[in-house]
């Protein structure tokens, strides 16, 4: 099989993140058109800042008038899990750091979600052109996205407004669908002191601190060399 | 606010985005450091993260419902995406069922 067939694979397995991300970033196309920003500041911000909620924090903070260097420090404070994917994918990942830091701009939640549970059934030789279908398709996905809320989204959404909703669960459907295929049996009682420290955060109003504290919390409760029945 | 300001921001949040991402394979060429992340209690870290991440995304979900019939509408389809999923083995055929059941369900309510 071919490096472009094996890209094409890689396509396939980034369907789902597409059906995700087309309607958020229709969203964000229409909030930020609504906040007077350009059609084309808003698409650069989803090509080059490439960051889902990061950027709807650019918007909220644009709205409530946050300088832009407090603006940026807590964007980047908000992307901080991201340190965390890198490590943990990079035993799928091809060898070479330049290689790497390439794939490095694909790697957001929803692509680092497919490749944990879909890479590790891909051939060694066809990792790197499978990442690079995934994460372009990704990438064009949520720009794609952006341009149809700048120029269309709020007629679609108005004329179809149980498709909007329909839609805005696909994302959530995503992360439960790969969730669910990467816990494994010895690892449940460590995942349910993580969920409840993590709803405990996110309750009081930080979501991406919950992320990073459910996450370590869970794995002091994990007993390591168990894992080997799937759920 | 001038528009150059806000692409040089633009850029900025770029920049330092990527930053988070690639770092860390720089990063672990000089220090074993962060490829501990993978072992010991920490091998379960891409599940972990992956958990909370879902449940962060499910509370925000639940919180934008404005009736316990939408709660109802959107547990049940989660649940019906996790029966499809273990039933088919296929995450594309689970997430449509469960956007559709979703939909439908909303349509209900």
């Amino acid at each position: 099989m071919s490096q472009l067939n094996y890209f094409g694979r890689g396509l396939r397995a980034g369907l789902p993140i597409m059906l995700g991300y087309i309607p958020v970033a229709m969203a964000f196309g229409i909030a930020g058109a609504s906040l007077g920003l350009s059609a084309w500041e808003l698409i650069a911000t989803s090509l080059i800042v490439y960051a889902g909620a990061g950027q709807f924090f650019i918007l909220a903070s644009l709205q409530l008038g946050t300088p832009l260097v407090t603006m940026v420090l807590l964007v980047t404070l908000l992307n901080a899990r991201h340190l965390l994917y890198g490590p943990i994918i990079e035993k799928y990942l091809p060898k070479g750091l330049k290689n790497r830091l390439v794939k490095a701009f694909y790697l957001t939640d929803e692509v680092f979600a497919t490749c944990y549970v879909g890479m590790g059934k891909v051939e060694n030789a066809a990792r790197g052109s499978w990442y690079m279908g995934l994460g372009i398709l990704a990438w064009l996905s949520w720009a794609t996205g952006t341009a149809i809320g700048v120029f269309a989204g709020d007629e679609l959404l108005k004329a179809f407004p149980v498709v909007e909703k329909t839609l805005g669960f696909a994302l959530p459907a995503m992360f439960v669908a790969v969730t669910v295929q990467s816990i494994q049996l010895p690892m449940l009682k460590a995942m349910a002191a993580g969920v409840v420290i993590t709803i405990g955060v996110v309750s009081l109003g930080f979501p991406t601190l919950a992320i990073l504290v459910g996450a370590f919390g869970a794995c002091l409760f994990y007993t390591p060399g168990e894992d080997n029945a799937k759920v | 606010m001038q528009k150059y300001e806000y692409v040089i921001a633009m850029v900025a949040m770029g920049v330092f985005t990527y930053l988070m991402r690639a770092l860390p394979f720089v990063l672990m060429q000089r220090s074993r450091l962060l490829s501990r992340l993978n072992s010991g209690r920490f091998a379960i870290m891409g599940p972990a993260l992956l958990v909370s991440t879902t449940t962060v995304v499910l509370y925000s979900g639940l919180g934008a419902t404005t009736s316990w019939q939408e709660v109802g509408a959107y547990v049940l389809a989660v649940l019906i995406l996790i029966g499809v999923l273990k039933a088919a083995k296929n995450t594309g055929l689970a997430m449509l069922v469960g956007m559709v059941a979703y939909g439908f369900l909303m349509w209900l309510v």
